[in-house]
């Protein structure tokens, strides 16, 4: 079932914008899922961010899916309740702004979620040293 | 010599022929065990070139696709065109670099093309619309027709392989 019409131009702004707010403050957190998805969790669902062609470029989209419980508290899965995909501008639904949060979300999950903070400050100090003469350039 | 000796002697006669029989047929298994590593291999490269020998008519295929797409100024079917031209120069450029006697800057080149497919696949998706599809094609286009010819005769030196 295509699930990209079912949310409002709207909620699919406000939806990108508050989840760009938390990946900005730290709040949520993305983990690589394959190549070129990241997905992250927050309450009751699930986010997926992924490049809809699995090759790193646009159109990208986010799938937002709903955790289904059994009586108890144990998880049995997910359903996916909306889909937000980036649309050709020559498309009559597309939308610049939805097309410019998506892809902004998605570079900004796919950094976080690769990069090793221990291993950037590892080369700046490196370079440092190199800079001040303590470590040989060679 | 009495019957003892005769009865060693033997039994060496019979250890030395146990022997050579046994090299013999470990020489065998050698030998056997490499005539199937060599039907193994003419197998997996016949397969490869049977693969390739239906990859490369897409090519063409594609590249028609796309020119078209420009022509008519139809950025769906651009999109859809340089997706498939990404994978088909993937997929070619990996089963060609595992063949002997390919010219291994075709498989950079192919490799080189899968990637700018797929970054002019992403700018057709919001590129403002004062620039058509011919435009912002161009240069893979243009990178398209240069290998046209390559993989024309690749294509035609398989057919004649298998021929």
């Amino acid at each position: 079932v295509d699930l990209s019409d079912v949310l409002e131009e709207a909620e699919q702004i406000q939806i990108l914008t508050t989840l760009s707010r938390l990946t900005t403050s730290g709040t949520l957190t993305w983990a690589s899922d394959g190549a070129y998805a990241s997905v992250t969790s927050g309450g009751n669902h699930r986010y997926t961010l992924s490049a809809v062609d699995r090759d790193g470029e646009p159109p990208y989209q986010l799938t937002i899916e709903r955790r289904e419980r059994r009586e108890g508290s144990r998880t049995i899965g997910y359903r996916t309740i909306g889909v937000i995909v980036m649309r050709q501008t020559s498309d009559e639904k597309s939308n610049a702004e939805v097309n410019s949060l998506l892809r902004q979300l998605y570079e900004s999950a796919f950094r976080q979620s690769r990069r090793k903070i221990s291993n950037i400050s590892d080369v700046i100090d490196e370079l440092s040293g190199i800079e001040r003469g303590d470590i040989p350039p060679f | 010599m009495n019957l003892g000796d005769w009865l060693g002697v033997a039994g060496l006669g019979v250890s030395v022929i146990g022997f050579g029989v046994a090299i013999w047929q470990l020489v065998r298994t050698a030998n056997a065990s490499v005539a199937t590593r060599k039907a193994v291999e003419r197998t997996e490269r016949r397969m490869a070139i049977n693969h390739l020998l239906v990859l490369l008519p897409q090519f063409r295929i594609v590249e028609t696709d796309l020119d078209r797409a420009a022509e008519e100024d139809d950025r769906q079917l651009a999109s859809r065109a340089l997706v498939s031209y990404a994978h088909f120069a993937s997929e070619a450029a990996a089963i060609l670099a595992g063949q002997a006697n390919v010219d291994q800057t075709l498989v950079a080149e192919l490799q080189v093309s899968s990637r700018e497919a797929s970054r002019t696949k992403g700018t057709l998706i919001d590129a403002p619309r004062t620039r058509n599809t011919k435009q912002l094609t161009k240069d893979i286009r243009e990178h398209m027709s240069g290998l046209a010819l390559h993989i024309g005769s690749l294509s035609a030196n398989y057919q004649m392989m298998i021929d």
